[in-house]
């Protein structure tokens, strides 16, 4: 078996202390070891990186828990209020909180939310302020309705709306790969949302036509 | 798998999905007239009959329903509506000729709870026919997108995904949405509705970066923003309530005097 570096020398460089050094290889056994190190050391990265996420994802969650009991202190007109002021429609208000839209109306008008759902008007005000204070999304309204992936019309109010917030939080943050959140949403989405059609605006208005192949 | 007529809510026989409102509590006169929505009490004659009241539901888009993209056409497509048992949610992918309407009149127990919209039996009306104090309901987008659906299945034989009719219906759905909400906050400042109509209408037309406000509203980059804009100016017509009832007779005539003209009805943002 030839001997040979397989870090090379000084034209390779690499990042860290740990892993620069030029390894001597005499022999087969000592390139074995070493290939097993670096495997070894791939997966503490990877179970670090998972546990970063984790724990990243639980403390956001458990921060929006806290924001949230805050939060529904104010009354529901102005829970309501906020959200509008952010952009969103009354449409989508009634699907964050998971109500209809003359649920909405009559609340707007001073009627008696139950505490759930004045609680999740809560919730979606909480979750609205942490993404644009920890995240720097300033069009809240505009991010939630904008599809995750061109192409493909599921939107982070999808997410929100099926209660998988940790995947919203995710998604915010931009460590998500958007591929692997529609596919934790829903492991199909690639064939039950695939278009064959695309928008263009025609003389009077949105129209659908083919897309070109 | 391949496309199918689709239920409002998966397996779930959740019917409510469908509506936006339902009943005078509910419906506003304010909104205008969009697809789906259903009238009760108007006057139509089928061929070769004598005109009969019959409850309608209006089938086109609300582009193809105002060619100007202001005034409706002078003749609506509309189909009858009546009473019929709710479909389960597995037999949505049949009945093609019908849009189920379960749980239409949901505060009543008798046959006419449930209906359904025939589109074998369609109609033309003026919209004038079509007054707003006769409107029983508004569909949601999901009820609207399926309206859609099954329409065009009735009308082609051929089976459109529903999430595909979502970008064509929503930035309407949008504007209209946009309508209500300016004239609700316009009209408890006191401006007819009339004149809360017109003052919208100029609004949406002012530029947005180089399309209009109404344009815009397709944009999800935008929406967001526009809604904010719209908001924040219509609630300029709302005043506080201890000013509206110390003000004088003279100050409202006044402020009328000066928001007569179209082009300043509304602060303008920017």
């Amino acid at each position: 078996v030839p001997e040979f570096d397989i870090f090379g020398s000084d034209e390779h460089p690499t990042a860290g202390d740990d892993i620069t050094e030029s390894p001597e290889l005499p022999n087969l056994t000592a390139a074995w070891e070493l290939t097993e190190r670096t495997s070894t050391l791939s997966e503490r990265v990877e179970t670090l990186q998972t546990e970063s996420d984790e724990l990243r994802s639980d403390v956001v969650m458990r921060e929006w828990q806290m924001m949230s009991s805050d939060l529904v202190r104010r009354d529901m007109p102005s829970l309501l209020g906020a959200l509008a002021d952010l952009g969103f429609a009354w449409r989508d208000v009634a699907r964050m909180i998971g109500v209809s839209v003359p649920a909405i109306q009559k609340w707007r008008r001073g009627g008696t939310p139950t505490g759930e759902s004045r609680f999740n008007a809560a919730a979606a005000l909480a979750a609205c302020v942490l993404i644009i204070e920890h995240y720097r999304v300033k069009d809240v309204a505009g991010w939630f309705q904008a599809p995750i992936l061109m192409g493909y019309p599921i939107t982070a109010l999808d997410l929100y709306s099926a209660r998988k917030v940790p995947l919203v939080f995710e998604l915010a943050s931009g460590y998500a790969d958007p591929e692997r959140v529609l596919s934790d949403y829903d492991s199909a989405w690639r064939e039950k949302y695939k278009s064959e059609f695309e928008v263009f605006l025609s003389d009077d208005g949105p129209a659908l036509r083919q897309r070109e192949i | 798998v391949p496309p199918n007529l689709e239920s409002p809510a998966g397996d779930r026989p959740d019917w409510d999905v469908l509506y936006r409102a339902r009943g005078s509590d509910e419906v506003v006169a304010h909104r205008p007239i969009m697809t789906g929505d259903i009238f009760a009490g108007v006057g139509v004659a089928a061929p070769r009959e004598a005109p009969r009241s019959r409850t309608l539901m209006v089938l086109q888009h609300p582009c193809s329903m105002r060619p100007d993209g202001f005034n409706l056409a002078p003749s609506l497509l509309v189909a009858d509506v009546h009473p019929m048992k709710p479909i389960a949610p597995a037999e949505w992918v049949g009945r093609g000729r019908l849009m189920p309407l379960p749980e239409l009149i949901p505060n009543i127990d008798s046959n006419r709870r449930h209906q359904v919209a025939e589109f074998t039996r369609t109609f033309h009306v003026h919209p004038d026919d079509l007054g707003l104090d006769k409107r029983i309901a508004c569909l949601s987008p999901r009820g609207v997108i399926l309206l859609f659906q099954r329409w065009v299945f009735y009308a082609s034989r051929v089976v459109v995904p529903s999430y595909d009719f979502h970008d064509v219906i929503l930035p309407v759905y949008e504007e209209i949405d946009q309508l209500e909400d300016w004239c609700e906050d316009a009209i408890a400042g006191g401006r007819s509705l009339q004149d809360a109509w017109i003052d919208v209408n100029t609004w949406l037309n002012k530029d947005a970066g180089g399309v209009t406000r109404r344009t815009a509203l397709g944009d999800p980059q935008k929406v967001g923003e526009i809604r904010r804009l719209a908001r924040a100016d219509a609630h300029s017509w709302r005043r506080p309530v201890v000013t509206a009832v110390s003000e004088s007779v003279d100050t409202s005539l006044k402020q009328d005097a000066h928001h007569s003209s179209a082009d300043d009805v509304a602060p303008q943002a920017g």
